[in-house]
């Protein structure tokens, strides 16, 4: 089988550093907790911070990753457009999605210590899940719908439509996929907020 | 004005029979029930604390304190009722949370103030006094896994010092470190009562206690016993209740010569049925009881408090006085003390029964247990009732004398 696809190069590097982006983020972020149970025991300070100082290291790398696919990007003769700041839009709800997905699973994994175990798996199949390394056209298009319940392909797809192909994806996907998001990350919060309350007396 | 305000506050812990923390167990246990006990470690407890006061909370192991103060921190979430508290808190349940080995010390001093909420340029203006008060001036530069332990401390507990907290809450951190270091705690511990600072302070050390603090906070398994001045908690602490688990947690030292249980005071005082000791009953020690200065019942005194020992005797043949000897033994058996009362020229006159009492106003024993070797014996010398180190008590002191007796001194110079 032939994948027919412009710039397959870009296309793989862009699939492959948004996941990782993913990969490690929540990895991090699901074992910052216990990681940090000493302090947690002791003191007192907004346990999110915890989280998100482990997310951050993961979202440096991403922009380090995002300069260099952006120099492979020239050099394949590819331009900007304006309407491509809408892929910033898309890193920030990714950012907040992976924090969200990173909240639940580190207080999870305060209670489950074999979270991890789970969450590497759960990583594994996901990447082949996620038209990562393959484009989603090979997958028929009947079963699109189940793999449009993932975010990440969504956001993956956005992104290389909007900076591969120069194509801007339509608002309402756009509006959809950003919601959707947002909404697992804002009841992801809500559950660390019950969940932490007593992580000292757990972890 | 009340800076902390505590109302109701309970607090309740799960403790399941079998820990179960993966999924994996959950999974295998599935048709298992969980059986769990539930214990309160904070139960119903209510209190305010001043602006300004330095108030300590005192209680025996397992008493509740460290919880309590958690839950003043944060850490631990209320089961129910609320704590209320204005102004910043610096909780130093341990020192150095967080301090990394791999830092720099001027890197930890950041990091360590970040956590007890000051702003980078807090920190800044702090950073010199920090460093001066620690006397690391030199050895800022190096990893923290280089510093002694010593220094170590010194870093952390200047750091706490200067966090300018309203309110500093200590648990036993002043346990750490050398004299010298101590006593530096202390000085800094005036200064903040100076300013006017609000400090609560968990300790076992009730000299530290009658130091500093304003007011106490008596507590046991988790509910209030009283709160008060510090003279009147403390008193209350040792003397207060006779029944409870001091004996077996401040006195490991079993008497070797001890012929009934130690752990319970009833039994301590033979019955004259049992009486196994010399002598030939015709005058018989009954019981023994030691009264505190109030003149209660007790068997733990404060070192330089009134003792009074009363011995109950009977009298099963015509015998009109006696001499009344009393031994002093350290628990290691040493023999401190021994008096009669024909040393002192005091005839014993006997009625059918009755009670001897022995009272010293001052005692002069330092903290530790001790035996006492009770006797009625004629003027010959004729043993009537020997009781061998049969009987009991412990001393609690007061201060930092070191030794087995206080000798009442002055310096001179």
């Amino acid at each position: 089988m032939r994948w027919n696809i412009q710039h397959y190069q870009l296309y793989l590097l862009l699939g492959i550093i948004l996941w990782n982006f993913f990969a490690e983020g929540t990895m991090a972020g699901l074992s910052s907790l216990v990681a940090k149970a000493d302090i947690i025991k002791k003191i007192y300070f907004p346990r999110i911070l915890i989280v998100l100082a482990s997310t951050v290291s993961a979202l440096l790398t991403l922009l380090l990753n995002i300069v260099i696919f952006f120099v492979f990007y020239f050099l394949n003769g590819l331009g900007l457009h304006w309407w491509m700041l809408l892929f910033l839009l898309y890193l920030a709800v990714l950012y907040l999605f992976v924090v969200g997905i990173s909240l639940l699973l580190s207080v999870l994994q305060a209670r489950y210590r074999d979270i991890v175990q789970i969450w590497e798996v759960t990583l594994q199949a996901g990447f082949f899940m996620t038209p990562v390394i393959y484009p989603l056209q090979v997958i028929p298009e009947q079963y699109w719908w189940y793999l449009s319940l993932n975010p990440l392909t969504s956001i993956i797809q956005y992104s290389r439509l909007l900076l591969i192909h120069s194509q801007l994806p339509t608002l309402l996907a756009t509006v959809y996929v950003t919601t959707g998001m947002l909404m697992i990350g804002f009841i992801s919060l809500l559950a660390f907020n019950k969940l932490s309350k007593d992580i000292a007396e757990k972890i | 004005m009340v800076i902390i305000e505590v109302q109701n506050l309970f607090k309740q812990f799960i403790i399941p029979h079998e820990r179960r923390d993966s999924i994996k167990e959950h999974f295998v246990n599935i048709f298992k029930s969980r059986k769990y006990e539930s214990f309160n470690a904070i139960d119903d407890l209510s209190f305010e604390i001043n602006e300004g006061e330095f108030f300590g909370i005192i209680g025996r192991n397992g008493s509740g304190k460290s919880t309590l103060l958690k839950m003043l921190a944060g850490i631990y979430p209320a089961t129910k009722g609320s704590i209320k508290v204005r102004g910043r808190v610096a909780p130093f349940l341990e020192l150095g949370v967080g301090f990394n080995p791999e830092l720099s010390g001027k890197e930890n001093v950041y990091l360590n103030g970040a956590i007890l909420g000051l702003t980078e340029k807090q920190i800044k203006k702090r950073y010199e006094d920090i460093v001066q008060f620690a006397e690391l001036e030199r050895f800022m530069d190096q990893k923290l896994k280089n510093y002694s332990s010593g220094m170590h401390v010194r870093l952390a507990f200047s750091i706490a010092m200067q966090a300018g907290a309203d309110i500093l809450l200590l648990d036993e951190v002043l346990a750490v470190g050398d004299a010298d270091f101590q006593r530096k705690c202390f000085e800094k511990f005036r200064e903040f009562k100076k300013a006017g600072k609000t400090v609560v302070f968990v300790t076992h050390d009730l000299t530290t206690v009658r130091q500093f603090c304003d007011r106490v906070l008596y507590i046991k398994g988790g509910k209030k016993v009283n709160i008060g001045s510090v003279h009147e908690m403390i008193d209350q602490y040792i003397y207060g209740d006779r029944t409870g688990t001091i004996t077996s947690a401040q006195s490991p030292a079993v008497i070797a010569e001890v012929k009934v249980d130690q752990g319970q005071p009833q039994s301590r005082v033979p019955g004259p049925a049992q009486s196994v000791n010399d002598g030939d009953k015709e005058v018989q020690i009954t019981k023994v009881e030691y009264l505190d200065h109030k003149g209660v019942n007790n068997e733990k005194f404060v070192s330089g408090d009134s003792m009074t020992i009363r011995i109950h005797y009977k009298k099963n043949t015509n015998v009109d006085s006696v001499v009344c000897g009393i031994a002093v033994y350290k628990d290691d058996g040493y023999h401190l003390y021994g008096t009669n009362s024909l040393l002192q020229n005091k005839a014993i006159k006997l009625k059918n029964s009755g009670a001897v009492d022995f009272r010293t106003e001052k005692l002069n024993l330092l903290a530790g247990d001790y035996a006492l070797t009770i006797a009625f014996h004629g003027e010959d010398g004729k043993p009537y009732d020997w009781r061998d180190k049969e009987f009991y008590f412990t001393v609690i002191k007061n201060n930092n004398d070191d030794g087995v007796v206080s000798l009442n001194y002055q310096f001179h110079a």
